[in-house]
Order: structure tokens, then C-alpha cells, then sequence
């Protein structure tokens, strides 16, 4: 018994010592591009992408959901190279053993 | 004791299966025009700005964390005008909840200066300066002539 203790002790210890050093950085995902010469527009276009952080400290796309957003968005519009007007919102749900961010990008697609 | 842990434990299922959770601000990033801009005086911009999830419920400046951010940017850009814009997200755990750490970073130009014309002559001036070259003996006489009347006539 005391054994059995003792591991699950050391497992909870590992566990904890795992969350207090876990954190992530996403990378410098681009927002806004500088907008091509005599830019065409191709129509409003929408992505969006969810991260999670599961038990407070396991990564499930959480780093990269925004350049994944991003990229959902251009390719509703094919040929597009670029967003201008761009708006990004941030939304967020708790589920117990975890929670979940959904970013969504909007903007005028341009080539 | 058995009563209020399963009042908790049902509190804690209504507000998962009702989804708890918050919209975050919607940031509109302004657009500038490129072609008004001076590219050649570039400079980078950064507004940072930080949220904790307390227990990973509780938001505290989270939802508003990117607006902040841009917020900051924009008044490190002062009157300039900011493209190429990124976005970072940082996430830590800290023993009580998740701290996010949004950086925003752009390229700030001021817009291109025009090219001040010179201010136009008045006709006075115009003869002045048309005299002085003839009493110099830069122009003859009838060349003196011909250009007095042109201005006039102008």
C-alpha cells in the first residue's frame, strides 16, 4: 500500500513538474500583409481555427490556430494572396478537462 | 457534505455542457495605403498585452488581450501608418490557471512628403527680374520687348 503511495505520489509530482515548465509560443503569424500594387479583389472571405489546452497544460493546436485561420480564410478565395480589412476575434470555452480558443479572420481577399 | 459535493459537481457539468466560455473583442486592423506611404522610413512597432485564465475558467483580460495589444502598437506608430502586421501568442501554465501573452508587431511608415512647388511670381516680379537681365545686357532690346509683352499679355 504504501508503495502504491508512493508512485502515485510520483506520478502526480511528474505531472505537475511537466505543467509548470510546459508553455508555448505560437510563431509571428502575419495579420496584415502589405497590400500587392494595384490590388484586386476577390470578395469577403471567412476562416476560422480552434486550439486547445487540454488538462492545463497539453497543446492541441493551440499554437497554431491563428496562421491556421489565416489560412482557411484565403483558400475560400482561390487565387488570393493576401487579406485587407482585416478583423480577428478570439472566443473561448471551458469543458471540464479543458479549454478550447477559436480564432476567427475575416477580411477582403486580394490578388 | 454529500449534498453540497453534488450541487458542485453539478454545477461544474451544467456549465460544461452549456459551453462556458466568453467572445473575445473583435480587433479591426485599419489598412493603409501603400502607395501613399514612404517605404523608405520604416520602423518596426510592438504592443504587447497579457490575460489569465484563473483556474481555466475565470478571464481575467483575456478577452480583450489583442485589442490591447494593437491598441499599444498604434500608439507607438503615433500618426504613421502600420502593415505587415504579425501576431504571437504566448501561453504559460502558472500553478493557479494560463497566462497568454498576445504580441503584436508592425512596420510603421509616415506618409511621403510632397515636393513643396514654388510659390508663383507675380507679374512685378516677373518684370523686375526681366529688367535686371536687359540692364544687365543679357537681353536686346527687342528681345526685352517681345517678353514685357508676353508677360503683360499673360
Amino acid at each position: 500500500m504504501k508503495i502504491q503511495t508512493k508512485t502515485w505520489g510520483g506520478i502526480g509530482a511528474g505531472i505537475m513538474l511537466v505543467c509548470l515548465l510546459s508553455g508555448c509560443a505560437s510563431d509571428m503569424n502575419t495579420i496584415v500583409a502589405k497590400p500587392p500594387t494595384n490590388a484586386q479583389k476577390l470578395g469577403h472571405v471567412e476562416g476560422t481555427a480552434t486550439g486547445s489546452i487540454l488538462l492545463a497544460c497539453i497543446p492541441i493546436g493551440e499554437n497554431s490556430r491563428t496562421r491556421q485561420a489565416y489560412a482557411n480564410a484565403l483558400v475560400k478565395a482561390p487565387g488570393a494572396t493576401a487579406l485587407t480589412e482585416v478583423t480577428l476575434q478570439e472566443d473561448w470555452y471551458w469543458w471540464v478537462l479543458g479549454s478550447s480558443r477559436v480564432v476567427t479572420i475575416s477580411g477582403e481577399s486580394v490578388k | 457534505m454529500s449534498i453540497r459535493i453534488s450541487a458542485f459537481l453539478a454545477a461544474i457539468a451544467i456549465l460544461a455542457l452549456t459551453g462556458f466560455g466568453c467572445n473575445g473583442n473583435k480587433v479591426q486592423f485599419a489598412d493603409a495605403q501603400i502607395d501613399k506611404l514612404d517605404l523608405s522610413q520604416g520602423r518596426k512597432v510592438t504592443g504587447r498585452a497579457s490575460g489569465l485564465h484563473l483556474f481555466g475558467v475565470i478571464p481575467i483580460g483575456v478577452n480583450e488581450r489583442q485589442s490591447r495589444a494593437y491598441e499599444r502598437m498604434k500608439g507607438e506608430a503615433g500618426s504613421d501608418y502600420v502593415t505587415d502586421i504579425k501576431i504571437q501568442d504566448v501561453w504559460r501554465f502558472v500553478f493557479i490557471g494560463q497566462k497568454y501573452n498576445t504580441t503584436i508587431t508592425g512596420m510603421a511608415y509616415p506618409v511621403k512628403s510632397s515636393s513643396p512647388n514654388p510659390p508663383a511670381q507675380t507679374m512685378t516680379q516677373k518684370l523686375d527680374e526681366l529688367k535686371a537681365l536687359h540692364d544687365k545686357g543679357a537681353l536686346t532690346d527687342a528681345e526685352y520687348n517681345t517678353a514685357r509683352k508676353k508677360i503683360i499679355g499673360d
